[in-house]
């Protein structure tokens, strides 16, 4: 909001936020990711991934693959110490039309004890990026855990 | 695990004294300008106002039971500033040029333009804060948004701590009298707030 903004800037925060909830029926960690749909395109387009349009009808058929490998890439998950990967099993346009709803599962996973994340999305991409991400583990423990520029990886402990 | 108490309380402190988005803490400087430290209970008045405008409109537009417009909140807090920063060179005068010190004590509007433009800076803060919260249980809600308003009023009273300190050297120290210190803050105020007020015109 400095005074060499753009004036489109002024509006908008660097923000994403991910809700992550542990699913003892389904033995999963399930997630819903909120990132900007402006901020997400600029981050593909730098990666060479341009006019992919995501959630509009001109939605480009490489969209998802290109999404998914982007998020492969920067949300990571370390598991009692073994790193797992997460399913991308679709994405959704948020009710303002600004942001768009990602949504990750991680399946197979017994209760745990703990869990190292990188959070990494547009953190390169602004200084003023923060990610949040609000998780519920085994045992119903609740916490929000804050990334930003040099605190990409955060580890959380279960009781 | 960091709970979600502390994150939020983090990010208010944190949007509130953040250097890249100085409106807030420019706006505090300019409420502070009239202002010595020995005065520091009508500071306390003054912020109280402040926090009880800008908690009332930050909870209720987080709540998504008034309508926020950004662009013209946007536009609208820097006229704050340049209001507050006019009213402190226009109203408190001196009444006499020997007296240091004494202004015209009066007239008290600061007090209810520190009320009015909360509710403004609230619904700034608000804007910051709907693209924070995590949707979810009604509880968990009041918990981010009551841990973000605590942030924002520790980050105020440290900006209000560091402005005092700064008047009081430039006080004893370097012994400007205070109606220069007035016009030499007011006026900066005024000056950078018209610039950012003229960068957001929304129409």
């Amino acid at each position: 909001m400095g005074l060499s903004n753009s004036s489109v800037d002024l509006h908008k925060f660097h923000v994403s936020r991910c809700m992550v909830e542990y699913n003892p029926r389904e033995q999963a960690l399930q997630m819903s990711m909120h990132v900007f749909l402006d901020d997400l395109e600029l981050a593909l387009a730098e990666r060479g991934a341009d006019s992919l349009y995501i959630c509009t009808k001109l939605e480009s058929p490489d969209a998802e693959y290109y999404l998914g490998r982007y998020l492969e890439e920067r949300v990571q998950f370390s598991i009692d110490g073994q790193p797992v990967t997460f399913t991308f099993l679709g994405k959704e346009i948020s009710e303002d039309l600004q942001a768009v709803w990602c949504y990750l599962e991680i399946t197979d996973l017994s209760p745990f004890r703990e869990m190292t994340v990188t959070y990494d999305v547009l953190l390169d991409l602004y200084d003023d990026q923060k990610n949040i991400m609000h998780i519920v583990g085994p045992n119903r423990q609740e916490g929000t855990l804050l990334f930003r520029k040099g605190y990409r990886t955060e580890s959380v402990n279960f009781k | 695990m960091q709970s979600t108490f502390q994150t939020y309380l983090q990010l208010g402190f944190e949007h509130i004294s953040d250097v890249q988005g100085y409106d807030h803490i420019l706006f505090i400087i300019a409420l502070c300008a009239i202002y010595r430290l020995a005065e520091w209970r009508k500071v306390a008045i003054l912020v109280t106002a402040f926090t009880i405008g800008h908690s009332i409109t930050l909870a209720l537009a987080a709540m998504d039971i008034i309508p926020i417009n950004g662009e013209l909140i946007e536009f609208l807090i820097p006229v704050t500033i340049f209001v507050t920063a006019i009213y402190n060179v226009v109203v408190h005068r001196f009444e006499s040029d020997d007296v240091e010190g004494t202004y015209d004590r009066r007239v008290r509007l600061n007090y209810l333009f520190a009320l009015l433009f909360g509710l403004i800076h609230g619904m700034g803060f608000s804007n910051f804060f709907r693209s924070l919260v995590m949707p979810g249980q009604e509880n968990s809600f009041i918990r981010q948004l009551f841990a973000f308003n605590v942030g924002v009023e520790l980050g105020q009273l440290l900006i209000v701590a560091l402005i005092l300190l700064t008047s009081f050297v430039a006080f004893s120290v370097l012994q400007i009298r205070q109606r220069s210190w007035n016009l030499f803050i007011s006026g900066a105020a005024a000056g950078i707030s018209l610039i950012m007020a003229l960068e957001r015109i929304p129409w």
